[in-house]
């Protein structure tokens, strides 16, 4: 499990970078593209819009597989023992019924229902927007199983200590 | 009218935020929740889908990750000892040189980092100790550190802006950066005036030390940071291009600027801060699209109308009114982010204030400044607690020092909120 952890955030690191470096290098071609060559360019604005979906859905499946999402810690700090690793399953039962149910599900039936809409512009299919959606989901599900894992053996290991 | 959807929104998002669930995940299954009550579930789950994707579906949001990213760059590249030093220049003869040139340091270094915590931290982290070699003492030194770092908050360019012009559906990024620009500054100025008025009495002196550099050297080390607030507000204000292509030249002018000029940036620190700016980002796409359902929840229960139908019952004075959402707005702060506070309160605040008949950008930069407030107050100020333990100070030791600079901040407050002039001026004069 950890070693699809590891794999699973070098791969979306990395896919991330590319695209977010891409995606910087578009927008300055707009500007440039306006400015000095006096041609604006239309088709950019819609390619950056798309990619910017699909770098928030990838940000936030990394973002759970590190568990920085802000929350208010103001009372779990103070949590121990069996509390404590009862709120931290909580949050990745949360994580994972969010996924499966809004995610998975909701986002194959958006994609499924808007393959034959045309995303403006680029002149591809607007369910391939959608598609971030279970794709996202599926990442956040094996990140929140691996991080039960880990909560698991933690909770394990501190009550071995303690005996 | 839904009354009890609105019950069932309210209970389901406060009971999973006290138990720490993240607020992304509080406010998406509260929404959905809510949502099911009032709609068939598989039409619900579809239309939650639909409305998370169309929120990050927007151009104006791409400004956030680009220009969290050119302020991480920045953050990396070790610009705080060149500001500071900078700072110094302005402020090396005043009483209490070293507590104005930390609050001029963190209004620099936040505008273009675009975060007070990295703030309080890279500037107050050189000069918080320095101030106590020279006799300052610590808790003061912190507390001038901490009630200046969140101006970095207002002067543009900021995140917060750009969600609360999402948020709003449309108010002008730019008139916002320019008003914002007004009121980090007030800040500013008001925590320097505290910090004059103590260091006079507490007999506070220092003569410049610039540490063997040369004006000249202190200059062109620091200017082309500061530059880059100049580009931006100086090529948004003169329509050579909008906020979000802003935000693009900021990231390949921050690039160049690390990479080749100050050569502090190398290829694994630049990935480095590649992945801190996409997990910025991942923070913030998520509580953009969870809202995005609650909104739409909200809309099911009808909470915005009955809350401003409360508000707007108490009193028909704007005065009145406007005191009210005030004190809301900085209870609110006071257990709050700042992102998701914007996102969650601005789509019920602002109809009340468009009652009343304050601007959207006016309600804007009030509604940040009040926020911003929350991060340097307990019990959840984040400032607040960064900067004590930079400091190496108890949190309550600071609570007493801090004190006059909370009162100065709150009166800045009360100014901007009930003399709009003061903010609008700016952006009425720059014609937007």
């Amino acid at each position: 499990m950890l070693t699809i952890h590891a794999a699973m955030d070098k791969i979306l690191k990395l896919s991330c970078c590319l695209l977010f470096i891409s995606m910087v290098g578009v927008a300055s071609w707009q500007v440039i593209a306006r400015y000095v060559l006096n041609t604006p360019s239309t088709i950019s604005e819609a390619l950056l819009r798309f990619s910017l979906v699909w770098l928030s859905m990838l940000a936030i499946a990394y973002v759970t597989g590190q568990r920085e999402h802000v929350s208010l810690t103001l009372l779990t700090d103070k949590l121990t023992g069996k509390w404590r690793i009862g709120c931290d399953f909580l949050m990745e039962f949360l994580f994972i019924a969010f996924s499966a149910v809004v995610l998975i599900y909701g986002g194959i039936q958006a994609t499924s229902n808007s393959m034959s809409q045309i995303y403006p512009m680029l002149n591809i299919p607007k369910g391939l927007l959608y598609l971030s959606l279970p794709v996202s989901g599926v990442l956040i599900i094996v990140y929140c199983l691996n991080n039960c894992l880990i909560i698991y053996k933690n909770a394990f290991l501190t009550r071995s200590h303690a005996l | 009218m839904m009354l009890d959807a609105g019950i069932i929104l309210i209970a389901t998002f406060l009971g999973l935020l006290i138990i720490g669930v993240p607020i992304g995940i509080c406010i998406a299954v509260s929404s959905m929740a809510t949502i099911f009550i009032a709609l068939p579930p598989d039409i619900a789950i579809f239309t939650t889908a639909q409305k998370m994707v169309s929120s990050l579906d927007s151009f104006t949001l791409l400004a956030v990750p680009f220009f969290i990213l050119s302020g991480v760059l920045m953050n990396h590249g070790g610009i705080a000892l060149r500001l500071v030093n900078f700072a110094k220049l302005f402020s090396g003869r005043i009483p209490g040189s070293l507590a104005h040139t930390n609050i001029m340091g963190n209004m620099m270094f936040g505008a273009i980092s675009g975060s007070a915590i990295a703030a309080s931290t890279s500037i107050g982290g050189v000069m918080v100790p320095m101030s106590e070699k020279e006799g300052y003492s610590r808790p003061f030194s912190a507390a001038a550190n901490i009630a200046s770092a969140p101006t970095g908050m207002l002067i543009p360019p900021t995140t917060a802006f750009i969600l609360y012009a999402l948020a709003s559906g449309g108010t002008s990024i730019s008139a916002l950066f320019a008003g914002g620009l007004v009121a980090g500054c007030l800040w500013g100025f008001g925590c320097m005036l505290v910090a004059y008025m103590t260091a006079k009495s507490r007999g506070y002196t220092t003569k410049i030390d610039l540490r063997n550099s040369s004006v000249w050297k202190v200059i062109t080390d620091a200017l082309p940071s500061l530059f880059l607030i100049v580009i931006i507000i100086g090529g948004i204000v003169l329509g050579v291009f909008t906020a979000v292509e802003a935000s693009a030249i900021s990231v390949i002018y921050t690039m160049l600027l690390t990479i080749c000029f100050y050569r502090t940036i190398n290829f694994s620190t630049f990935q480095a801060a590649l992945i801190k700016a996409l997990e910025t980002t991942g923070v913030i796409m998520f509580l953009l699209a969870a809202s995005a359902a609650m909104s739409f929840a909200m809309s099911i229960t009808g909470l915005p109308s009955a809350l401003s139908s409360i508000i707007l019952g108490l009193s028909d004075n704007p005065v009145i009114v406007l005191l009210v959402i005030t004190v809301m707005l900085l209870a609110i702060g006071c257990f709050m982010d700042i992102g998701p506070a914007i996102l969650i309160f601005t789509p019920i605040l602002l109809p009340i204030t468009n009652q009343i008949g304050l601007d959207p950008v006016h309600f804007g930069i009030v509604m940040v400044f009040n926020l911003c407030i929350g991060t340097i107050t307990p019990p959840v100020g984040t400032g607040l607690f960064v900067g004590a333990g930079i400091a190496k100070e108890k949190v309550e030791n600071l609570l007493l020092p801090l004190l006059p600079f909370y009162i100065v901040i709150m009166f800045t407050l009360l100014l901007i909120t009930y003399i709009p002039q003061i903010t609008l001026f700016l952006p009425r004069l720059m014609g937007l």
